[in-house]
């Protein structure tokens, strides 16, 4: 069986500091509307590496490739991009409520060639 | 001259100028035992500082010192009242600026002296934080 995913992109500007070394996502479960966001940097994170930006100077992340987001239905996620210099101090810049929907459908069942 | 030297000292102050759209901050105490007025500023971003002529002097000796560490970041001399400082790495930095004659200096006053530094016209001490610029503009969506 092969299934076939939209694809949807994380995209962002980089940072400006000379000494950036990398990027950082940080993830959390949004809350109810309204509510404070659970979003810290003590929350789980995905190492983006240092991505090279695109031709409109953005860098663009594939989030099929990040599996702690894309294993659920129907989930609205706070997404914390943050910059990491070669000291390890951070800044980050924060997206809320992000819903993400990448599970694909169950594949129908119960193929035949029926006779008309 | 020592005399003299010190009357320089006395009449010397530093004054940050504040370039282009940053904002100071609230001052607040930071945990680095000081207490006074932070500006911030992004690492590979640029601040000018500049302080009263002193009377008889040639030239200034300035030292940009990151207080978490209390390593000379940055040090030089100018012959103007002023001088422009990149900050390319992170942390709280002070300021230090001496006069000359060529000859001899008066001692460093530093920016986190309220004696001597000046922040919209008051006396009160000051540093630079130098924080990492974050990403701009996230979004999520098909490409």
């Amino acid at each position: 069986m092969v299934e076939k995913l939209r694809k949807i992109y994380l995209r962002f500007f980089p940072s400006t500091s000379p000494d950036v070394v990398g990027y950082k996502l940080y993830y959390a479960r949004s809350g109810a509307d309204g509510a404070p966001s659970q979003l810290t940097m003590d929350s789980p994170f995905f190492d983006l590496g240092k991505p090279v930006p695109g031709t409109d100077n953005k860098i663009s992340i594939d989030i099929a490739t990040i599996p702690a987001l894309t294993q659920e239905e129907d989930v609205k996620w706070d997404l914390g991009i943050a910059a990491v210099d070669d000291d390890g101090h951070e800044s980050m810049e924060v997206l809320r409520n992000v819903p993400l929907d990448l599970i694909a459908p169950a594949a129908p069942t119960g193929l035949e060639v029926v006779r008309l | 001259m020592i005399k003299k030297l010190l009357d320089w000292l006395k009449a010397l102050f530093v004054v940050l100028l504040i370039l282009g759209s940053m904002t100071p901050l609230q001052s607040r105490a930071l945990a680095l035992d000081f207490e006074g007025h932070e500006y911030w500023i992004y690492t590979g971003e640029s601040k000018t500082v500049e302080w009263d002529t002193v009377t008889g002097a040639t030239k200034y000796l300035y030292k940009v010192v990151q207080l978490e560490t209390n390593l000379v970041y940055k040090q030089g001399e100018v012959t103007s009242n002023q001088f422009v400082v990149r900050f390319d790495r992170f942390g709280h930095f002070r300021v230090e600026v001496a006069s000359s004659d060529g000859v001899l200096a008066s001692p460093y006053i530093l920016s986190t002296d309220k004696a001597y530094a000046v922040v919209n016209g008051v006396g009160m001490g000051w540093v630079i934080y130098a924080r990492v610029a974050p990403p701009s503009s996230p979004n999520v969506g098909p490409q």
